[in-house]
């Protein structure tokens, strides 16, 4: 149990990393889903991860005037 | 097509039938098989994320779908997300356990990874809520494409 909290308390993601983490993981099981071969699957992997990050920075720009 | 070849004319269809003797009959102990895998591999799939797909000889789909899932539930335990108990009052803490308990093995591993509990008083709790749930999410599409897989091969 102490091993549990202490890889607990070391365990550190930023905002950004935690997001990055998500797409990655998302995208690779969408890309399971959806394509049949292996440069199939990378290749969707890569667009799905590339537009997670794009769409979430934009929207991210778009509320900056509400956080100030 | 050269000038003096005859062009085919609906007659001509009709004077050579099929043969439907060399089609081989469905064979109904395969199917009854395959008709028993589906809900069994379905079942495999919600216990151990990937197992479904491996049943039915889908390695790479079974190994990405385990990694994905497996990666979202074991990094939400480690930022000390919300795991939802059984026993909820409220609607949204019963569709956050169904999200939870979805990702089979996962939900029951929690309370080891867990020891020390949620801590959604930080960000990073609240986040790590939200990819145990995805982990669930994405087990249910994992489970219908089983399911859809299964009965391809049926019919």
């Amino acid at each position: 149990m102490l091993a549990s909290v202490l890889i607990l308390d070391s365990f550190k993601l930023s905002h950004f990393g935690a997001m990055l983490l998500f797409a990655l993981l998302v995208s690779v099981a969408l890309a399971c889903l959806t394509q049949r071969t292996a440069s199939g699957w990378i290749k969707y992997t890569l667009l799905s991860l590339t537009l997670f990050v794009a769409i979430s920075v934009g929207v991210a720009w778009m509320m900056y005037p509400i956080s100030r | 097509m050269t000038v003096n070849e005859a062009p085919v004319t609906g007659a001509s269809v009709h004077e050579a039938p099929l043969d439907h003797s060399s089609i081989p009959p469905p064979a109904p102990a395969i199917n009854r098989t395959r008709s028993v895998l589906a809900p069994l591999a379905a079942i495999a799939g919600w216990l151990v994320p990937g197992l479904g797909h491996l049943l039915l000889g889908r390695w790479g789909r079974a190994l990405g779908f385990f990694v994905s899932v497996g990666g979202l539930a074991i990094t939400g335990y480690l930022m000390r997300g919300n795991v939802f108990p059984p026993h909820s009052s409220d609607p949204f803490g019963t569709l956050g356990f169904l999200a939870d308990a979805a990702s089979g093995v996962f939900y029951y591993f929690a309370r080891i990874a867990e020891a020390a509990g949620p801590d959604v008083s930080r960000a990073a709790g609240d986040y790590g809520t939200r990819f145990i749930a995805a982990a669930g999410v994405v087990n249910v599409l994992a489970l219908f494409d089983v399911l859809g897989i299964a009965a391809r091969r049926r019919d």
